[in-house]
């Protein structure tokens, strides 16, 4: 017989920890690091027939965002056989809240109260007893970080038959919910001295000082992508260089052997050669999803929200947006993912647009990989690429600011400070192992299919197979069909035209493609500035193809779709052209004038665009504060 | 007075929440009701967003939130 025991509780309760215990290596679906956006389940890994699911955080059955909405109608649909609630025994009060609304779901019941192990050192003792009468249910005393009592609480669950006794109706106001607590907390927690938590504390008197928060969190950010690029960039030449060892190898024994020259080109330069360079990002990406996973773990991500809320909303974002935003410098997919904690419909839409801007861990590759080989290894051009991006985010985001669309959307900003604590290894492990999944995916199926049809193009044209003739390619017509609008940008030949559109598929193909082109990346340029605009140009414009169908499935609608294709891409242009025209004016190349005159008419044009999108309000159509402000509507009204 | 007029370590019991509908609920959800204890922590540069202890958790908000939010000394 099959059971499914659902894990439900706050946020920052340790679910996913208690989860991954419970669950071990079973674990299979997608575990985006940190916040738990979509339901979870796996097998129980020492009784296979018991199914367990691990919902988001939820404060209450009052859903408001997508994630709690998804986590209530799961209850709604399929009721589990069993509720595990998870509530924090250092934050009890707020956390019996939901186990107050959850009794009249009517579905047998079990309390887990988590992290006992702190009771102690914050002289807290929990009468479980009490616990246990007021709700009419079993209390298990559970530690899921160090695996305590974890097994019997599942022994216990397994067979869990009672309901809870039902305390209130959906009509129960939440005033009265917390009454009810108050009035009961005091005999369920006993000798409650003056607690502090001493060590969180003085952290964040450090972490999230006024002034200093954000050096510090600048500084976390250097040091990641040091260790990131640098040391794993040490790693990483390791493993291309025994690629091409591998490759050379395996090319001259086919060749010994005769099989045809073309046919070992394809095995060996593009299948081994392509394999070989994603293989040898992997250790780059594994580094900065450890440091990752780890500031979204240990509770620094609250925290870097904090201190970066002023600054956000000077640029008219909400605070909200900025832990998806954190989040996709990982992963772009896992930012667009976090964006269901934002209530706000129309902010929750402005972040999925905006939050693609941020470095993910490919584009941060492909920045490197320029800056190590064009600007001599220049540490100022590989973090540029933070700057451009929080530019850009600011200045379009403003831009989107004007739309009517988005005009209310900074909505509030309440975040819960979680304890600051030293993440399980287990919790960093697992999130490791799915990112290396994924990026073996990537690797082995995106990466492989543009190399191979990168490949095809290349050696075949409309006259058949070309015999080595470039010209004759498909590849070569389809460049120069679009090499024309980079042209302005400074990249205007067929090969940075190819590069772009492999881009879209996963940034790291524009280091595969341009290889695979030329000899000499660099003369593809007109200058370091041209190559600059490339690289923001790639930085900019859309992520890859799984980002792409994630952002598709969060805004759930064709049209805005289109709308955040069309925005990415004009902003990726717009910021590439400035760029390259920073750089003409810079080292005095008028020859190129002509293509900065068509470049001005198409961001011109595109200004207009946006100014004439603007809602102009409909009394006198020259102003636009917008009819509700207008004192000539108000003035009508009055008479 | 309100809560944005606490110093930092200051305590005070809330006495009225006065925010938008919306707003006031989320934070009556979050165990902000009335009569119970509120502790400042510290606030951000030019006084936002804050950060609150209450009911042995820790929270933040912004200043035009804390600003509408009625304490009363213990």
């Amino acid at each position: 017989m099959n059971k499914t025991i659902a894990l439900i509780g706050n946020p920052n309760s340790g679910k996913t920890t208690l989860f991954n215990a419970l669950t071990g290596s079973y674990q299979k679906t997608g575990n985006w690091t940190g916040v738990t956006t979509e339901k979870k389940s796996s097998k129980y890994k020492k009784d296979k027939n018991v199914e367990i699911v691990d919902l988001p955080g939820l404060y209450s059955l009052q859903a408001k965002s997508i994630d709690e909405i998804n986590a209530l109608n799961y209850l709604n649909d399929t009721p589990p056989s069993v509720i595990i609630n998870v509530v924090d025994a250092t934050n009890l009060s707020r956390n019996l809240y939901l186990t107050c609304e959850l009794t009249r779901l009517g579905i047998p019941m079990i309390i887990a109260v988590n992290m006992c192990d702190q009771l102690e050192s914050n002289k807290i003792k929990l009468e479980e007893k009490a616990l246990s009468n007021l709700f009419g249910v079993s209390v298990v005393q559970i530690s899921a970080l160090e695996n305590f009592n974890v097994d019997l609480l599942m022994e216990k669950a397994k067979n869990e038959r009672i309901k809870p006794k039902k305390l209130f109706d959906k009509s129960a106001l939440p005033q009265d919910v917390y009454k009810f607590i108050d009035k009961n907390i005091s005999a369920i927690i006993i000798e409650k001295q003056t607690r502090a938590q001493k060590f969180t504390l003085k952290a964040d008197r450090v972490l999230m000082h006024k002034i200093w928060g954000i050096p510090i969190f600048l500084s976390v950010l250097t040091a990641m992508y040091f260790l990131a690029i640098k040391v794993g960039g040490i790693f990483g030449g390791g493993i291309a260089n025994f690629f091409e060892y591998l490759s050379i190898i395996t090319s001259d024994f086919l060749l010994n052997n005769g099989v045809p020259k073309l046919l070992v080109d394809l095995s060996c330069n593009v299948i081994i050669g392509g394999i070989g360079t994603v293989t040898s990002f992997f250790p780059q990406i594994l580094i900065l999803f450890t440091i990752m996973a780890i500031i979204e773990e240990s509770g620094y991500s609250s925290r870097i929200a904090f201190v970066l809320d002023r600054f956000f909303t000077a640029f008219g974002l909400s605070g909200k947006s900025i832990i998806p935003m954190i989040m996709s410098c990982g992963c772009a997919v896992s930012g667009l993912m976090a964006t269901r904690t934002i209530e706000d419909l129309s902010e929750r839409r402005m972040t999925i647009f905006l939050s693609p801007f941020m470095p993910c861990g490919a584009k941060s590759i492909v920045f490197a990989w320029f800056a190590q080989n064009f600007f001599g290894g220049s540490a100022l051009v590989a973090t540029s690429l933070y700057v451009i991006s929080i530019i850009c985010i600011a200045v379009f985001g403003k831009l989107l600011k004007r739309f009517k669309c988005f005009k209310d959307s900074s909505g509030t900003f309440l975040l819960e400070i979680p304890t600051l604590k030293i993440p399980s290894y287990k919790d960093v492990f697992y999130v490791l192992i799915d990112k290396s999944k994924e990026f073996a995916v990537k690797a082995g199926m995106i990466i492989f299919i543009v190399s191979v049809m990168l490949w095809v193009l290349k050696n075949f044209g409309v006259n058949g197979f070309t015999y080595g003739i470039i010209d004759k390619s498909f590849l070569y017509s389809i460049g120069n069909a679009i090499s024309w609008v980079f042209t302005p940008l400074g990249f205007g030949n067929w090969q940075s035209g190819v590069a772009v559109i492999t881009s879209f598929f996963a940034k790291e193909a524009v280091i595969e493609s341009l290889g695979a082109l030329t000899q000499d990346v660099g003369s593809l340029f007109f200058n370091k500035c041209s190559m600059y605009a490339f690289m923001s140009f790639v930085l900019i414009s859309p992520p890859c193809i799984a980002s792409i169908a994630t952002a598709k499935k969060e805004l759930g609608n064709k049209k805005w779709f289109v709308g955040m294709l069309f925005f990415q891409l004009v902003s990726a242009y717009i910021v590439s052209f400035i760029i390259n025209l920073i750089g003409i004016i810079l080292m005095g190349g008028f020859g190129l004038l002509l293509s900065v005159l068509i470049g001005i008419i198409i961001v011109m044009t595109v200004i207009i665009c946006v100014v004439k999108l603007k809602s102009a309000c409909k009394n006198c159509q020259k102003c636009r504060i917008g009819e509700n402000k207008c004192p000539k509507t108000a003035k009508r009204s009055m008479t | 007075m309100f809560l944005s007029q606490l110093k930092d370590g200051q305590s005070a019991i809330i006495k009225d929440i006065k925010t938008s509908k919306k707003i006031t609920e989320r934070l009556t959800l979050l165990g902000l009701t009335k009569g119970i204890k509120i502790t400042m922590i510290r606030k951000g540069v030019f006084s936002s967003p804050i950060e609150i202890k209450v009911r042995d958790f820790y929270l933040a908000m912004r200043k035009s939130e804390a600003d509408k939010i009625e304490v009363d000394y213990e």
